[in-house]
């Protein structure tokens, strides 16, 4: 039974409307849209990321905000270090905040995937914090409390200063997505599905479930850390409390949750949801982070009403009323 | 030479010994049984062969090389496949992609190399073309039947094509001529007249043969939607009816305009196909399943669609299929959370004491765990637990699942015993001919539709029955 041929190209179709609009905001909006379409994508990004940990094998971490850490002084001290003024030079540099974050990565995932569910869940937490106390601590790397700073590019116009990082994040979110989208049509991705389901059963079936679980995690986590080294140049200055924040770790899931997880729209549409609504709560409520309250709602929302996620509860009313018809 | 050799392999849990000194040899192209009751270390076995356990003691080896102590992952890309217990497939994925989650080669390479071929695609379709599930390719494999997912889990195993299989408790998968829904309807002739079996119809009374209501059915049929349910006219009053339910889950329907009756006092046992939606039918009657047509009563009473919670209150008790005893709790504990939903404490201790006079296991293993009975002492308890609502109608879906021999014939017994005192009982069995042996009333189903019924006994002689569903050999 095929989906209807409006169906099947309404995913396509969408996908590319989304990618034009993305592509064309910057020529068209002003400056405080274009500053909303940098975090957007900055959660999009993140959250496309955490699924494939989080959605596609089903092991739910909470510590990838310790990555985006990881990813943000990276960046800064590299740039730093090599003395490269601001301008396009620290973009260039981005990767090499991904592979540093890729080789953390390992060791932790060493650790932590020796555990299941709600223990995985644990360890990643005490990894982030772990990781925050350290950032405050070890003041001569990372300046401690009193925080890092970027270079600032200098001949950038105030009109102008975000729209590189939004074509920044742009590219990294897509980047995202195809690995997002590769992973699950691959052997990978098919495996680490049925480590989500079934991690015995996958074993006996010749699934290496170590070396995907790691491949999967390690992947999440080089993406987290890139997107990182972005986010801290385009804020100048990274604090350990702000850069290694539970809330960047958290949204990211919320988000995924809330689209779909295990799905590769699904992280996107959240973001795409929530990101924007977030930024505007906060506007009109001030420092007082009262929009917290309200993002508490929505999880809660979200897991009482769509515990699957927006995507796959709107397929299968689809699909159930293609059979009833 | 042998193709796995086992030699004084040794396992031990704490005190526990479970696999001592075994040693055993397969050769190649043989099919070797290995039997023991429930709790001997089989599956023990098993799981050292496999990789999941690593043995304290001894050898094993395949095709003359040592796999002892190898990961599981690694004794797979060997050439051993093996299945579980209860049956186990990858529920949310769906039923083709179950079939092409085994990897063969690991490695960086075919990690990277990874994206499924189309020759392998091709290969699953074939697979599930063997095992008649194509149909149902595109669909979760969570909502399989449990022989259907019994079929796939053993379908999935042999995709990368395994030197040596082992099977833990294969039984109940009836793949016999599995008939693909439409299959099978014309090629059983209708014997109804000379058997007393009447084909997709409804029984009432003792006629055989076509009578008019039939021919109404037929009729509607030909209408061609399913839609109105037609009234059948009812008899003597049945304890439960169903009348023209449509049923399913999201994927579609299970159950097709199905009508049966249940008599009071009897044993009614349904039996068909894997998929032909057996286990639907009591999710149905006891509220875990919504119709999304037709009528279901039960005494007189409307109850689709009503909440599990009404129809137990009306005193209809279902056992499910998979072992469903809190396992860290006493037996005897288990047995009174069956009366959870009465209040009066002084009633819940004399039913107690009722169900134990009549179930002696829960007086003697009163204290013990749940986990710690074999599963035919757990079936059993699973069974006082039922009988403390002093229930009406019994629900039982595949008693005799995962036992041994003499288990099955304690819980076949029990069953009797019950049966006996006044109780009804509808009863879903794979093993067709212990349901059917047992049953005064017998139910042969196929795609969600009432095939054949008659006396337990004239459905289990009937030859073209016995052919297509039973099986030849008993």
């Amino acid at each position: 039974m095929r989906p209807r041929r409006g169906i099947r190209w309404l995913g396509p179709g969408a996908a590319a409307g989304l990618a034009l609009l993305a592509l064309a905001v910057p020529l068209v909006a002003d400056t405080s849209t274009v500053n909303v379409g940098v975090f957007t994508l900055m959660y999009v990004g993140l959250a496309t990321a955490w699924n494939v940990m989080g959605g596609y094998t089903g092991y739910i971490s909470l510590g990838h905000a310790g990555f985006f850490g990881i990813g943000a002084y990276t960046l800064g001290l590299f740039v730093n270090h090599l003395g490269v003024p601001g301008g396009y030079g620290p973009f260039l540099a981005v990767p090499v905040a991904g592979l540093v974050t890729a080789a953390l990565a390992v060791p932790v995932g060493w650790i932590a995937l020796r555990t299941r569910a709600a223990t995985f869940v644990i360890v990643t937490i005490a990894f982030m914090f772990m990781l925050q106390i350290l950032a405050t601590n070890l003041r001569g790397l990372t300046g401690g409390s009193q925080g890092l700073g970027f270079p600032t590019p200098q001949d950038w116009s105030p009109d102008f200063v975000d729209v590189p990082f939004y074509y920044a994040m742009l590219a990294l979110a897509a980047v995202g997505i195809a690995a997002s989208w590769w992973i699950r049509h691959s052997k990978l991705g098919l495996g680490l599905l049925a480590i989500r389901d079934d991690e015995d059963r996958a074993l006996s079936l010749g699934v290496p479930t170590w070396a995907f679980k790691m491949t999967a995690f390690v992947v999440s986590a080089a993406l987290v850390g890139m997107i990182g080294g972005v986010y801290g140049y385009y804020v100048t200055y990274v604090y350990p409390q702000f850069v290694v924040d539970p809330l960047v770790g958290l949204s990211m899931v919320l988000m995924a949750f809330l689209g779909g997880t295990g799905t590769i729209a699904g992280p996107v549409l959240g973001a795409l949801l929530l990101e924007p609504t977030q930024l505007e709560l906060a506007y009109f409520a001030g420092s007082a982070r009262l929009y917290l309250v309200l993002y508490a709602a929505v999880f809660l929302a979200v897991i009482l009403f769509l515990p699957r996620g927006v995507i796959p509860s709107i397929a299968e009313r689809l699909e159930a009323r293609r059979a009833a018809a | 030479m042998s193709l796995l050799e086992v030699s004084d392999l040794g396992k031990r849990f704490g005190g526990v010994v479970a696999v001592d000194g075994c040693s055993l040899a397969v050769a190649p192209g043989s099919i070797t049984g290995l039997i023991g009751p429930n709790g001997s270390g089989k599956t023990t076995l098993f799981d050292l062969v496999t990789g999941f356990l690593q043995p304290d003691a001894g050898e094993v080896r395949f095709e003359s090389r040592p796999i002892t102590g190898l990961p599981p992952d690694q004794v797979h890309r060997r050439g051993i496949g093996r299945t579980f217990q209860l049956a186990r497939v990858f529920p949310r994925l769906t039923v083709l992609e179950n079939v092409l989650v085994p990897v063969r080669r690991a490695g960086l390479l075919g990690l990277l190399s990874g994206a499924t071929t189309r020759g392998e695609v091709r290969r699953g379709q074939e697979m599930l073309e063997f095992l008649g599930l194509t149909h149902l390719a595109g669909q979760p494999a969570g909502r399989l039947s449990y022989g259907q997912r019994k079929l796939l889990e053993l379908g999935t195993v042999m995709m990368s094509r395994p030197r040596l299989v082992l099977l833990d408790g294969p039984a109940g998968v009836h793949r016999g001529a599995h008939p693909g829904p439409e299959r099978g309807r014309h090629d059983v002739p209708h014997r109804g007249a000379r058997h007393g079996l009447r084909h997709g119809t409804v029984r009432h009374g003792a006629g055989a043969g076509p009578g008019p209501d039939d021919r109404r059915r037929d009729a509607r049929r030909g209408a061609g939607r399913p839609g109105r349910p037609g009234r059948v006219p009812r008899g003597m009053s049945a304890l439960l009816e169903l009348t023209g339910v449509t049923a399913g889950y999201g994927g579609g329907d299970v159950l097709r305009d199905l009508t049966l009756r249940v008599e009071p006092r009897s044993v009614t046992c349904v039996v068909g196909p894997n998929g032909a939606g057996k286990s639907t039918v009591l999710r149905v009657v006891s509220g875990l399943l919504r119709p999304r047509l037709g009528e279901v009563r039960f005494d007189g009473r409307a109850i689709g669609g009503r909440s599990p919670r009404a129809v137990l209150g009306l005193g209809v008790v279902q056992v499910p299929q998979e072992r469903s005893l809190f396992a860290t709790m006493t037996v005897e504990e288990n047995v009174r959370l069956g009366a959870y939903s009465l209040r009066d404490r002084s009633l819940v201790g004399r039913r107690l004491r009722e169900v134990s006079e009549a179930f002696p296991i829960v007086r003697e293993r009163a204290r013990e765990l749940a986990a710690s009975l074999s599963g035919g002492q757990q079936r059993l308890v699973e069974f006082a637990r039922a009988m403390m609502l002093d229930p009406r109608l019994l629900l039982l879906d595949e008693p005799s699942m995962g036992l041994d021999p003499r288990s099955r014939a304690l819980v076949f017994d029990t069953i009797r015993l019950l049966n006996g005192e006044g109780l009804t009982v509808l009863l879903v069995e794979q093993n067709a001919r212990a349901g059917l042996g047992l049953a005064s009333h017998g139910i042969v189903m196929e795609a969600g539709r009432v095939r054949l019924e008659g006396s337990g006994r004239d459905v289990l002689e009937h030859p073209e029955i016995a052919d297509l569903y039973l099986g030849r050999a008993g």
